[in-house]
């Protein structure tokens, strides 16, 4: 995939974590194996990554790179992921954000939005996605994915992600869903659903 | 004119707001509370109408549903802007979505309500005095809701095409159809 040119380099070498010359990304997620993989993606696509994994360590962090685009999740262990979107465009007016989220709900991408966010995607979402939606120009949405997951699929690792955030405890899960604990578990002891 | 309350003789100053919804009911109960507030109150039913009741009386602003009988309330947008670009618009849906949301906001609506809602909260929409709450943010979304919430994506990036839609995810276009028509799950 062809990346439109960008700004020059911050120069910053401290927290590189790739030394090409790709558009910067900021990436912020206080889930650091979803960072993590998500930062390979998004470097293997050309992207120089710059990670934070706090509403903090993400406003210094913007006051020492000049970030092209930024993925920032919602839900930031000391805050929410919106004043951040506040702080880096008011720090960087051009930079692109995107909201992540695995808390959405219709007030927070509202207010998302008005903060300056070009999208607002509830995880899972793929390294794709998220291109699609950090490049994405207009007032609408970027294009479908070509190969978009089936909807069940996606509840489905909705789940599962949930599932791993309480530590595979099917009760906790459960109640944070809102489930039945035997719907629940029915659904975990079947394999995932196809693609 | 089929409004109910066409544009009254004309208050000097008053602000005057289009109130776009199919629903007569709610359309009424927001005509008392807005003209209780001072607005110069017309309506419309349906996305027709609301183009002839928007160039007769110009609005300052507009409440806007989405899923009208004729059509999506969005594509009035561009109307709105030209006829007054001013216009401050709020929209107020039963049918909301993350992603119809998002495409609201971008297109230069001002607010984005979900029905149901109570009268002030419109009011203080179309003043610009609502006070952005992002609400509690500790609670997941329902696995229903994630599974719905996508469905909705991918059908606003489809344009909201039925048929392209449910080729995409693979389903069938009725089961598709039958889960559009209803509200989003909790």
């Amino acid at each position: 995939m062809s990346l439109e040119p960008t700004g020059g380099p911050s120069g910053l070498a401290t927290e590189r974590t790739s030394e090409t010359d790709g558009p910067v990304l900021m990436l912020v997620d206080d889930d650091a194996p979803l960072r993590r993989s998500l930062q390979r993606a998004m470097e293997r696509r050309g992207f120089r990554v710059f990670q934070a994994e706090s509403l903090k360590s993400g406003i210094s962090l913007a006051h020492t790179i000049k970030p092209d685009y930024a993925v920032i999740d919602l839900r930031l262990e000391d805050g929410s992921g919106i004043e951040l979107v506040k702080k880096l465009r008011e720090l960087h007016p051009q930079v692109r954000v995107v909201i992540l989220t695995g808390y959405g709900n219709i007030a927070t991408a509202v207010a998302a939005v008005k903060a300056g966010a070009i999208d607002y995607l509830a995880k899972p979402v793929d390294a794709d996605d998220v291109i699609d939606a950090l490049l994405a120009t207009g007032s609408g949405l970027p294009p479908p994915p070509a190969n978009p997951m089936s909807a069940d699929r996606v509840r489905w690792e909705h789940i599962q992600r949930v599932f791993e955030q309480c530590n595979r405890n099917v009760s906790e899960t459960a109640r944070r869903l809102n489930m039945h604990r035997r719907t629940l578990q029915r659904i975990l002891n079947k394999r995932a659903p196809r693609e | 004119m089929a409004s109910e309350r066409g544009m009254a003789a004309a208050e000097a100053g008053a602000t005057r707001v289009l109130v776009v919804d199919d629903d007569a009911p709610l359309r009424r109960s927001l005509v008392r509370t807005l003209e209780r507030e001072g607005f110069q109150v017309a309506t419309a039913g349906s996305l027709k109408e609301a183009y002839d009741v928007a160039a007769e009386v110009l609005p300052d602003c507009v409440v806007l549903d989405l899923n009208l009988e004729d059509g999506h309330g969005l594509e009035l947008l561009q109307t709105l802007k030209e006829l007054r670009p001013s216009c401050r618009v709020v929209v107020l849906t039963g049918y909301d979505s993350i992603a119809s949301s998002v495409v609201a906001l971008k297109s230069g609506v001002a607010h984005y309500l979900a029905k149901p809602v109570a009268s002030e909260a419109v009011v203080a929409a179309l003043r610009g005095e609502l006070e952005e709450s992002a609400g509690p943010i500790d609670q997941p979304m329902s696995a229903d809701r994630v599974r719905w919430e996508y469905i909705q994506r991918i059908f606003e990036q489809s344009n909201r095409n039925v048929s392209e839609t449910a080729r995409r995810l693979g389903m069938h276009r009725r089961t598709l159809q039958r889960i559009l028509a209803k509200r989003a799950p909790r």
